[in-house]
């Protein structure tokens, strides 16, 4: 409780000096385990990670800094896998549907993008996990995006 | 500005870089998995349901000389025999039709109609001619998929009605400019093995003067399609040979 009272409302602070209260560890917390939980339920439908993580930004929208910055790194981290997965999948309903042939460059995608979910979960996990402990976990890219986007 | 750049441009190369080398394997061949794998399982689970719809005859008055019949056009035609297989099913309805895994069905009522080999032949070398020009190998899959969606939708297996829907619906894919590309097709196969290619044409009007409905999905269109088939120009005029006996012939008719 008494480290929060430090540097609390400088502008210039960076996420990493930011000492978050307990509800809020585990408010933005929250925002990584719920787009896991989602990816997990709608794994076939790629959108559903994508709205879920978009309606927790948006019930974070007026949090604290701390939480807006973590929702919003995961919401920004979701883009880049939501349009990955919905071009592989439907491209495997193509095939599926005999609308086209199964290729090796299907299969190529398909182990790159498995590859890139693999990563966005690993990422996300500690992303959750470090949050919890009130450390901040920044991804690569998103990090830096999320600096821009997110002001104090 | 400047590192979200960078770093973007990092991450694309990465990703782009990892399904380059990804895309340098040839995962097809690796996994021994042929393109149209999907295609293929499903059409061969929707011919094992078709079949068992069948009410095969294996009588060998009648499969003989139809196995003779299709023999013949296939070795004229440079068709390799055992990838396609013909059977006759005990059916009252005048029908025949090509099917998944290069299958053709010809139904008991159609051969009874018809007046001789080289009208069975025409029948026989317009669904073969659909098989070679490849009309229905993907529309085909397609119709297996619906079958499958039909059968997890109703949860059960109404063999008889999937048969006539799927095989209705694969004469609706089929265009009228793929019907008469078939015709022609079919002609040229009676010509190869030396029968009449205008027994075509004869069976196209015998359908029309039948009013049978069912056969090469558009009976409207039927007459325009033989007056098609005999405006093709076939150099030899004849003889033509015969090559079932009149009492094979006989017999084939009379075991049905």
């Amino acid at each position: 409780m008494e480290s929060c009272e430090i540097h609390i409302n400088e502008s210039s602070l960076r996420i990493e000096d930011v000492v978050p209260y307990e509800d809020e560890k585990e408010r933005a917390s929250g925002c990584y385990i719920m787009s896991l939980v989602a990816v997990m339920i709608g794994l076939p439908m790629p959108i559903i990670n994508l709205v879920a993580t978009g309606i927790f930004y948006l019930m974070s929208r007026k949090g604290t800094f701390f939480v807006r910055w973590n929702s919003t790194q995961a919401l920004i981290s979701q883009v880049p896998l939501f349009v990955m997965n919905n071009i592989l999948f439907w491209w495997t309903i193509r095939i599926l549907f005999c609308f086209s042939d199964l290729s090796s460059t299907y299969i190529a995608y398909f182990i790159t993008v498995n590859l890139y979910n693999i990563y966005d979960f690993v990422e996300t996990v500690l992303s959750a996990v470090n949050t919890r402990k009130g450390k901040v976990h920044r991804w690569y890219l998103y990090g830096t995006i999320t600096d821009k986007i997110c002001k104090r | 500005m400047k590192k979200i750049l960078k770093e973007f441009f990092i991450s694309t190369l990465l990703f782009f870089g990892i399904f380059h080398v990804t895309l340098q394997v040839d995962w097809l061949n690796l996994f021994h998995l042929s393109p149209t794998i999907v295609g293929d399982k499903l059409s061969e689970w929707v011919w094992d349901l078709t079949y068992k719809g069948l009410n095969e005859v294996k009588n060998d008055n009648v499969r003989l000389p139809i196995d003779t019949l299709v023999h013949e056009m296939c070795t004229a035609n440079g068709i390799d025999t055992t990838s396609i297989s013909v059977v006759i099913s005990r059916n009252p309805d005048v029908n025949a039709f090509a099917t998944v895994g290069r299958h053709i069905i010809v139904n008991t009522g159609l051969i009874e109609k018809m007046d001789n080999e080289a009208q069975l032949c025409a029948v026989i070398g317009h669904e073969m001619a659909h098989l070679e020009l490849g009309h229905i190998q993907s529309g085909i899959r397609q119709q297996a998929i619906f079958q499958v969606i039909l059968i997890l939708l109703t949860g059960n297996g109404n063999i008889d009605s999937l048969i006539n829907i799927t095989s209705q619906m694969i004469s609706n894919s089929i265009t009228r400019a793929k019907e008469n590309e078939a015709d022609k097709q079919g002609a040229r196969f009676l010509y190869a093995m030396h029968l009449n290619p205008m027994e075509m044409a004869n069976t196209l009007e015998s359908f029309e003067s039948y009013g049978i409905l069912s056969y090469i999905s558009d009976h409207a269109d039927s007459k325009k399609r033989a007056e098609n088939i005999r405006k093709m120009h076939f150099p030899h005029k004849g003889p033509y040979r015969q090559i079932l006996s009149q009492e094979t012939w006989e017999k084939l008719k009379n075991s049905l």
